[in-house]
């Protein structure tokens, strides 16, 4: 009696947690647009669906084992079997084909407006915004900005393995190929920032490859493109600007490039305006100095394989001020 | 000691009707596949590409009525209604038949299911994307 409480209690307490778990940031079952609502709906017919048939057929087995253990009229077993074992699994899974068929192209629908095009990189995100007209990208990195209420037109390709490319809360994931150019698109409602993940096994930092996806009104969104597209503006403290000369010293613009400046490397992330993101190093790290400080001294540490060597030979001053220029770039 | 006598064997054409119905479903799914993958490497598909929707359609109606011609044979073969036997325990020529036919009849309802769920995405399709 006693054990069958404290299951009854564990079982409560681990149901609240698992339903506590379907909210937040990346859950597919807490929608915030169309393709993700749409999957979410499916996964609850599903559910409904294999609970429903579960309950039938073991309150079946129950019935006939239990409560009239008797031998069934020929006729009536062979209904049984012919009805319950080939017709309605049949119809069953023609319904569930159809309907999972049907949602599809909807997904794959063109989307307008500015396109994405985002690479897998090992273990980072290169973004490129191609607004409509556009001759060449707005470059950014780690992060993607959507407008809601608009159907974005999303290209994904990868450097050199695969990886794939995962927003749960707005929509279905598909893989980045190297070789290949796939797409998707998304149509977000809700605005908000929604957490990615890298959702195929890619190397060693494959679950630190993450990024947020930041909804905003279409109005929103368009001023904050406008804002990307500009070059950095130049540092405007005097820390910041020993900051910059620090940066250039240590060579840090043969990998990344802040567009304004003489930094133009195009192998890690694009870092003109690293400040205006909400995370640091693809979605791990938050966007403060002492996490800014922490990467830079050994990123190794943080991500691991990571290609960026560490920097633990700067002085604590040039560190700071590194840090404050960095910071800067909004 | 008297030799056992060899049994009667259905002739061999009765085993390849019995497994008729499946390998037309396989080669269905590879027409269909792969007819769909030269579709969209080779041809400009146009809005809702009803050509390939159209492809799709004709190789599973084919498919459907080839499958329903061995299942007719597998139903003369296990002639149900003549005396409604089902179960086929006798070592005898006819219950060798009858069994051969009622497998079959069973193997092609299961084909002609496969090939309509595998022809189904026909039906949806706008594109190779």
């Amino acid at each position: 009696m006693i054990a069958r409480r404290a299951f009854g209690v564990i079982g409560l307490g681990a149901l609240t947690l698992s339903l506590a778990a379907c909210d937040g940031p990346q859950s597919a079952l807490s929608p915030g647009g169309r393709d993700a609502d749409v999957l979410a709906s499916l996964f609850w017919i599903m559910l409904i669906g294999a609970v429903a048939i579960w309950l039938l057929i073991n309150g079946l087995f129950f019935f006939l084992t239990r409560i009239r253990p008797r031998a069934m009229p020929r006729r009536a077993a062979e209904a049984l079997i012919i009805g319950g074992g080939i017709v309605f699994p049949t119809i069953v899974v023609a319904g569930l084909l159809t309907y999972g068929l049907s949602i599809m192209p909807d997904q794959r629908a063109v989307g307008k407006g500015t396109r994405i095009e985002v690479v897998g990189e090992q273990w980072w995100w290169r973004v490129h915004y191609w607004p409509e007209g556009a001759d060449e990208p707005i470059v950014a990195a780690n992060e993607i900005r959507l407008p809601a209420g608009t159907r974005s037109e999303i290209t994904l390709k990868a450097a050199r393995v695969i990886h794939s490319f995962w927003i749960p809360g707005l929509g279905g994931k598909t893989d980045m190929i190297p070789g290949r150019v796939n797409r998707m698109s998304l149509e977000p409602t809700e605005t908000g920032t929604y957490r990615g993940q890298c959702a195929e096994f890619c190397g060693d930092s494959h679950a630190l490859m993450a990024l947020n996806a930041v909804v905003l009104r279409p109005e929103s969104f368009d001023a904050w493109l406008g804002r990307i597209a500009r070059p950095a503006g130049p540092p405007e403290t005097e820390l910041a600007r020993k900051g910059a000369a620090v940066f250039l010293s240590e060579g840090c613009g043969a990998c990344h490039a802040i567009r304004g400046t003489a930094a133009a490397g195009r192998l890690g992330p694009d870092l003109t305006h690293l400040a205006s993101r909400t995370s640091l190093a693809a979605g791990i790290l938050d966007m403060t100095p002492e996490a800014l400080a922490a990467w830079i001294t050994d990123p190794d540490a943080i991500k691991p394989g990571a290609r960026m060597p560490g920097y633990d030979h700067l002085a604590q001053a040039e560190m700071t001020a590194l840090v404050a220029y960095l910071e800067g770039l909004e | 000691m008297a030799r056992a006598a060899k049994p009667h064997l259905p002739p061999k054409t009765a085993l390849w009707q019995l497994i008729a119905a499946p390998i037309i479903w396989s080669v269905h799914f590879v027409v269909t596949y792969g007819g769909t993958a030269i579709f969209c490497a080779k041809v400009d598909l146009g809005p809702d590409a009803l050509a390939l929707r159209g492809y799709i359609g004709i190789v599973t109606l084919v498919a459907l009525l080839a499958i329903a011609a061995m299942g007719w044979l597998a139903w003369r073969k296990w002639d149900l209604t003549d005396d409604w036997d089902y179960i086929h325990e006798e070592p005898t020529d006819e219950e060798r038949t009858e069994f051969l036919g009622h497998a079959g009849v069973l193997l092609s309802v299961v084909s002609a299911i496969g090939v309509i769920f595998v022809g189904l995405p026909g039906l949806v399709i706008t594109g190779c994307t």
